[in-house]
């Protein structure tokens, strides 16, 4: 019942080796974007805006990319060389890309610290590190996705398992969202029922989520589910005071280190849910496997073969979803980095590229055409093909202010920064080098826990360990600098509730329980947190690093400069030179820093 | 209707809500004509033991050291630990035939405040989401305050995110951040000196503009005094008793005398796996003192027959006592309470067996009791509502209101 567009990829075999792709092949490609992009305004007879000026474009580059804006120090070096191509080089090679590209992650994948939302303890601590991991050597797309769709194993040896244990015991919500997060394709309605839209019929999405039938969100190795089983029935006996109830502390903690993982059962089936409501099977049938658009991908009716190679099924869906010849595997990524860079997709909602079974053609059809083609031939580089949409002239101009209606890409759209991005932006007047502080996580001593075989482990070694956890639980943020209430970490290590977290929820970070939940819409409460909170005098203090760079510099004119670099990137007006000076001759920074952290300018990427 | 007409028909926006307020279909609106105005919703987090609060049993076994006493109305008897309800039983109503199908706290906290099941897919919106949007007020404060809420609260789940509620943290600290520095006024005056520059035709610019004109505004209203119970005499701060869901019923009280249409306060410790009978014995009295003192205090304001108090928890607790003299969860059978505007007192509704372990008559869902609060409050529960995405849901999910109970 679907048809699909065939786009028509052509076969890129010019591999290229690992490593950065040749300026040249950047250029090529930036050029060929802008092509097509000023096709697009010519046909609609649209104006092609002016180049942003260096000040802005600097301010901008920081904050897409590395998650921040520029120091004072750092648009003073820029401006000496404004050297585009190289201030893009260093920013994609810069930690803060990784900090910038978590949150773009962890929005879309539902990454959290208390990973999963239906049992108590599943810590993604080992997920979290291993993400940023792959963003650091830059995991080509198409490893990366195989590595977590696929991934077995406890999570502590392998923790892409996490993609699969943030929904376990909610197979079918997951396998909803890989289709949306993977492939742009939204099968939600049809969990429950035909498609309102006549696209997708529930046993379309039954026949797609049977690909994960034989899959198991535990570990079942060695009978660690009997032994902790065991091991908490004896802890319920102990009635010494104190611990009292300790059973269902050490049972947490015993399946954090031991039990969560991913593996596959022979036996594995799914079956159609009780009511079943169509004619095409009955309720409760055994559902078999099949893709449900592009190249014919079917399960083995073999039951021998099913159940001698478990892993087999769901091996066959990923090498479906990212096959070359996948029609939405390159293509909903690429749409994705594109709104991430300009702040607009080409196919809106991004969720669903697909309209009556055809992809939907988007604002800009061939560009949407090429993109996954150019990511095809630098190799699933997702550094690559963002640095690529950063040359452009097309990323480089004047930000997009006007109605969105007539917006064709005419420039980046001016938007607010996302909660992460302020933050950070606070993170980085507070310390000047954000990236210097970095919690403790204690991975590796977990994972060490976790090697101890479960059948020898004593009451008192479960006590002991759960004793150990918690304290390395705790510590995580010990010893760090404060900003105020607040630690002084980057917006990616808040990962568990706490008041920084709070503060990034209240400016519309994501919570994580959906895909890409989160808002930049404006609020009361966060106007109150800007003006009356401890943000302010906390970056006014002593310890700021603002506040000591500003004392150091040698006459109120600089001291100025610096404040509005710092804090909103450019120059002062003469019009705000005459109102601030005063201010500044009385040393009264905390007023002018007041003003600057509430202007409209703090808050936005233009 | 194609996906593509659907689409077309709401905005294209990237910002959300425009397009989402369209797509939501015309704002449906509650009953002008009901009497009831407000909500306080007092949600006890953990799953309050039925037995050992609204629901004592005789038998010695499951009793354990609870004992039942009268009250005010013949031939209904609760807890002991409730002895100032018992005394204004008449104007209570004691759902004793809840269930649920949850035996899980985050589960079954969803189905509590969503009244759907939670998925991993969609965030429904919590009942006093729905209240702000539907339920016309005269102030300006917003529509729902949550206090002491957890972090994982659905609170407007997929409506607009202005329907979200007004967080208070700690009742005793009131509104954060809500004291201004004497130097406001200097302060503007740089600040409007930066925002000269600033493109104020920007759509998301403009918003901010609005923000800050409204924030201005509430800082220099009156009406920010009833988030601050330090305001209060010592007296009446006592009568609520001086803890978390005394000081927080208070702050409720002022909260709906104001207008606001819906307050929930949050009480965790619930959760009595050890020492269920030490723990209750402390915690409820607490409610006792605050819920009593509550009901007092709307009453003498005039205010009872327009406000409703409703007591609700995830799930009840095992009849058996575990060996930690504690109580496990038990979904299949607990209790909640309703009082005030649009409820009938001295009536108890529903039954359990005489362990307290199933229900044996007139079973009420979650989803039921939701929309007994909503129905009372004129919300319309019968009306389809879409989501962004395009997916049907009601109000009160499948619940249908327990008659029996309203006036």
């Amino acid at each position: 019942m679907v048809k699909y567009l065939c786009i028509g990829f052509f076969a890129l075999s010019t591999l290229i080796s690992k490593g950065e792709i040749p300026a040249e092949t950047i250029a090529k490609h930036a050029n060929q974007i802008d092509t097509l992009v000023a096709g697009e305004l010519r046909n609609r007879r649209l104006k092609m805006p002016a180049a942003a000026n260096d000040t802005t474009l600097c301010r901008r580059l920081y904050l897409d990319i590395a998650g921040r804006p520029p120091t004072s120090d750092e648009i003073r070096e820029y401006l000496k060389t404004k050297d585009r191509p190289a201030l893009i080089k260093q920013l994609v090679n810069s930690e803060g890309y990784v900090h910038h590209m978590y949150s773009f992650w962890a929005d879309l994948l539902r990454v959290k610290r208390n990973l999963n939302d239906n049992v108590g303890q599943l810590y993604g601590d080992a997920y979290i590190e291993w993400l940023k991991e792959q963003i650091r050597s830059n995991t080509p797309y198409n490893k990366l996705t195989k590595n977590l769709l696929g991934a077995n194993g406890n999570i502590w040896d392998n923790p892409a398992t996490g993609y699969l244990l943030r929904d376990l015991g909610m197979p079918l919500d997951n396998l909803s969202n890989t289709t949306q997060i993977f492939l742009g394709i939204d099968m939600a309605c049809a969990q429950c029922h035909d498609h309102p839209f006549d696209e997708w019929t529930q046993m379309d999405f039954y026949k797609t989520a049977a690909f994960f039938a034989q899959v198991q969100t535990k570990n079942s190795q060695g009978g660690v589910k009997e032994h902790i089983k065991g091991l908490r029935e004896e802890a319920k006996k102990m009635q010494t005071n104190g611990k009292k109830g300790i059973e269902n502390k050490l049972n947490n903690y015993l399946r954090t280190i031991y039990e969560y993982g991913v593996d596959s059962k022979p036996n594995g089936r799914l079956r159609l849910p009780d009511d079943y409501a169509y004619r095409d099977a009955d309720p409760k049938s055994i559902v078999y496997a099949s893709a449900p658009y592009g190249t014919r991908v079917k399960e083995s009716r073999n039951k021998s073969k099913r159940e001698k190679d478990p892993h087999n099924l769901r091996r066959s869906f990923v090498d479906w979803v990212i096959a070359d010849t996948n029609p939405t595997f390159a293509l909903n990524i690429t749409n994705r980095l594109w709104n991430h860079a300009l702040g607009a997709p080409i196919i809106s909602p991004m969720n669903n590229v697909m309209e009556d079974g055809e992809i939907s053609v988007g604002k800009n059809r061939r560009l949407m055409e090429y993109l996954p083609k150019m990511f095809i031939s630098v190799n699933y580089d997702i550094k690559g093909f963002l640095e690529i949409i950063y040359n452009t002239k097309t990323y480089q101009r004047v930000s997009w202010q006007g109605d969105l209606n007539d917006y064709v890409f005419q420039g980046p759209i001016s938007r607010r920064l996302t909660a992460s991005q302020l933050w950070d932006s606070f993170i980085t007047l507070y310390l000047d080098n954000p990236d210097s502080v970095t919690p403790n996580y204690s991975n590796d001593q977990y994972k060490e826990m976790s090697r101890k075989d479960i059948s020898e482990v004593t009451l008192q070694d479960a006590i002991d360990g759960l004793e150990k956890f918690n304290s390395l639980q705790k510590s995580t943020y010990s010893g760090l600098p404060k900003m105020g209430p607040w630690y002084a970490v980057r917006a990616s290590h808040v990962n568990r509730p706490s008041n920084n977290l709070n503060v990034l929820i209240e400016f519309g970070r994501s919570d994580r329980r959906l895909v890409d939940n989160g808002s930049t819409e404006g609020s009361i409460t966060q106007l109150l947190l800007l003006m009356n909170s401890p943000l302010v005098s906390a970056l006014s203090n002593r310890n700021s690093a603002l506040v000591k760079k500003i004392h150091s510099c040698e006459n109120d004119t600089t001291k100025l400069f610096t404040l509005f670099y710092s804090i909103i990137g450019r120059s002062p007006t003469q019009d705000n030179v005459n109102t601030f000076k005063p201010y500044i001759a009385k040393g009264q920074y905390q007023d002018v820093i007041w003003a600057l952290v509430n202007s409209h300018e703090a808050k936005f990427i233009n | 209707m194609k996906r593509k007409d659907f689409i077309r028909s709401t905005a294209y926006s990237l910002f959300g809500v425009s397009a989402l307020g369209q797509s939501m279909g015309a704002p449906i609106k509650a009953d002008p004509n009901s009497k009831v105005k407000s909500v306080i919703y007092i949600y006890l987090q953990g799953g309050m033991s039925h037995l050992d609060s609204f629901d004592p049993k005789e038998n010695e076994e499951i009793k354990g050291t609870t004992k039942a006493i009268g009250t005010n109305v013949p031939g209904i008897q609760i807890s002991e630990h409730l002895p100032k309800l018992a005394e204004i039983m008449d104007k209570i109503a004691i759902v004793r035939s809840m269930s649920s199908t949850a035996g899980a706290h985050k589960q079954g906290q969803y189905i509590a405040r969503t009244s759907y099941q939670l998925r991993g897919s969609i965030i429904h919106p919590a009942l006093g989401a729905w209240a702000a949007r539907e339920v016309k007020r005269e102030t300006e404060l917003p529509g729902y305050v949550l206090i002491s809420g957890p972090s994982n609260h659905p609170g407007a789940g997929y409506l607009p995110k202005k329907f979200s509620p007004l967080p208070i943290v700690d009742p005793n600290r009131g509104l954060a951040n809500a004291k201004t520095d004497p130097k406001i006024d200097e302060r503007l005056g740089l600040l409007n000196s930066v925002n000269k520059t600033a493109n104020v035709k920007q759509p998301k610019i403009a918003e901010y503009v609005q923000f800050y004109d409204e924030t201005l505004k509430l800082l220099n209203s009156s009406e920010l005094n009833v988030f601050d119970l330090n305001k209060v005499d010592s007296k009446r701060r006592n009568d609520y008793g001086m803890n978390k869901i005394g000081q927080g019923c208070l702050l409720a009280k002022r909260l709906v005398k104001q207008g606001i249409t819906f307050v929930e306060v949050e009480n965790g410790g619930w959760d009595t796996h050890v020492n269920n009978f030490d723990k209750l014995s402390q915690k409820l009295p607490e409610v006792d003192t605050a819920v009593s003192a509550l009901v007092a205090d709307l009453e003498s304001e005039g205010l009872l027959d327009s406000t409703l108090i409703a007591i609700a928890t995830e799930f009840g607790r095992t009849p058996k006592i575990n060996t930690n003299t504690g109580r496990d969860h038990h979904p299949a059978a607990y209790s909640s309470v309703l009082i005030g505007g649009g409820i009938k007192g001295g009536v108890v509704y529903g039954e359990t067996d005489d362990r307290g372990q199933k229900v044996k008559k007139d079973k009420v869902t979650p989803q039921d009791f939701n929309a007994t609060i909503g129905s009372a409050l004129g919300l319309p529960m019968e009306k389809e509502v879409f989501s962004p995405s395009g997916r049907p849901f009601h109000i009160a999910g499948k619940g249908q209101p327990i008659k029996d109970i309203l006036l």
